[in-house]
């Protein structure tokens, strides 16, 4: 049995959607046509179920890049090779409200565990192929996306060791801000495992999680669901077609 | 006018092939309806034509960081803003071979020029819409590309690292040229459209061998066919929205 997520090694799916919040995981798992509780142990929760007869599984991976390593991996080594990171984020730009949803094309690495993987010059990017589907299932939805680039890094409440690097990512079209996008892509290229990320946004360039934008970050959480599930439902069909 | 691309600002589209050889600027301005040559100086080769009336530029950028950063800062100043890189590359995968076409997805920085725009940790990837195009215009002319990472560095001939070859090669790095690093950062910084698409001129083992040649070229087209399909369509949907 794995170290830290503990469960039948057969409770887990090739694709898995991995939500840092666990809350987030379960109403992942609802929009399952059924699921179950697999597990929970240091913080890893686990749901398995099934869309169109596809297996499918939920894990939430915690806040940060050392639990998001952690999680991947032993997902990993249970069988899973598909990632998408279903995600909250701040944002950079004035275009950008609570509710909106942004399709990760690239993360600035300001996180560090994935550095003791492959240096920090290495691209976290995501599977052009998991890219592409969830670009294709939010317009299938008439789910309005943005697509660009994200910012991922280990630091919540502190000013950051450069601020004017945040003037100048702003600058070069950066979006959206988060903890896990940069870890989950360069472990999934390590790994030789696809993965893709896609985040609803809870706060304007201004303002970081604003109580009015609670009810609008809410149906943007509920968009990304589907817009996430649609696109592992039909990665699974070609792989299936592939096959 | 720019300091090392002496021409008249009309002559650039606003759509641009950056091919790193000059000789391969020229031979995809041979694809367009009808060209002419532009200026010469300071070793870029510049030419603008039309493609099913749309004007389309090529300026060979060198080889290398410094002088791909110069191009597409004065191409940019001239009103470029849709850069597509078509180049030549090795790979370090075994499943590649001489004349096989790799559409990027995203680079590993091993050059220095970039990092004077932006620090490493911001990713050199290039523009979704303009990949997606490359991605689609392949599949629709029936022509096979793989589609993944690369590396770009500043030396051809410096020492390599088998323990770091062998790295990419695990990390599913396909291709290594030495100028799509700068292309991406310089473009994120300024807000313009960048991608590229590369041949590769060798195998996991042999570094541009003479018995690939033949197919090497013949990629060449094809990159060429797919960078010129792709800016066509990114021209279209540019005119759709307007």
């Amino acid at each position: 049995m794995e170290f830290h997520i503990l469960c039948d090694p057969k409770d887990i799916a090739p694709y898995v959607f991995v939500p840092g919040d666990p809350g987030r995981a379960k109403k992942i798992a609802e929009h399952f046509d059924e699921y179950r509780f697999v597990s929970d142990s240091r913080g890893y929760y686990v749901y398995t179920g099934t869309v169109d007869g596809i297996p499918m599984t939920a894990c939430s991976t915690g806040m940060g890049g050392p639990q998001v390593a952690i999680g991947i991996e032993e997902l990993g080594h249970m069988g899973a090779n598909t990632f998408i990171r279903i995600g909250s984020c701040g944002t950079l730009q004035d275009d950008i409200m609570p509710g909106d949803v942004i399709i990760a094309t690239g993360v600035v690495r300001s996180g560090a565990t994935a550095h003791r993987y492959l240096a920090p010059n290495f691209p976290a990017a995501p599977d052009f192929s998991v890219l592409t589907a969830l670009v294709d299932a939010a317009q299938a939805l008439g789910i309005q996306a943005h697509v660009g680039l994200d910012w991922a890094g280990d630091n919540f409440y502190g000013e950051g060791s450069d601020p004017t690097l945040w003037e100048k990512a702003r600058k070069a079209g950066v979006k959206s801000v988060e903890m896990e996008a940069d870890t989950l892509f360069v472990v999934s290229n390590f790994r030789g495992w696809r993965a893709g990320a896609l985040f609803a946004c809870d706060g304007t360039s201004k303002e970081i999680k604003p109580d009015w934008g609670q009810d609008a970050f809410r149906q943007g959480e509920e968009n990304e669901i589907r817009i996430a599930i649609e696109a592992m439902k039909n990665i699974a069909l070609a792989d299936k077609a592939k096959a | 006018m720019e300091f090392h691309i002496r021409c008249d600002p009309k002559e650039i589209s606003r759509y641009v092939f950056v091919p790193g050889s000059h000789d391969r600027a020229k031979k995809i301005a041979a694809h367009f309806d009808h060209f002419h040559a532009v200026s010469e100086s300071r070793g870029y080769l510049v030419y603008s034509g039309e493609v099913d009336g749309i004007h389309m530029t090529v300026s060979s950028t060198g080889m290398g960081g410094p002088s791909t950063a110069i191009a597409v800062e004065e191409l940019g100043h001239m009103g470029a803003d849709t850069f597509i890189r078509v180049g030549s590359c090795g790979t370090f995968q075994d499943y590649v071979t001489c004349g096989d076409n790799i559409i990027s997805t995203g680079t590993v920085r091993d050059g220095g020029t970039a990092n004077e725009y932006l620090p490493v940790i911001f990713p050199a990837v290039p523009d979704y819409w303009l990949t997606r195009a490359m991605v689609d215009a392949a599949k629709d002319l029936g022509l096979k590309a793989h589609v993944g990472l690369g590396t770009a560095g500043d030396a051809f001939y410096a020492p390599r690292d088998p323990s770091r070859r062998e790295l990419m090669k695990q990390a599913g790095v396909v291709s290594a040229e030495m100028e799509s690093d700068t292309l991406y950062i310089v473009a994120a910084v300024r807000g313009w459209r960048a991608g590229g698409i590369y041949t590769s001129d060798g195998t996991n083992k042999e570094t541009k061998p003479v018995w690939g040649d033949e197919a090497f070229k013949q990629g060449e087209q094809e990159a060429i066919r797919i960078a010129i399909e792709a800016m066509k369509r990114m021209a279209q949907a540019d005119a759709a929205k307007k």
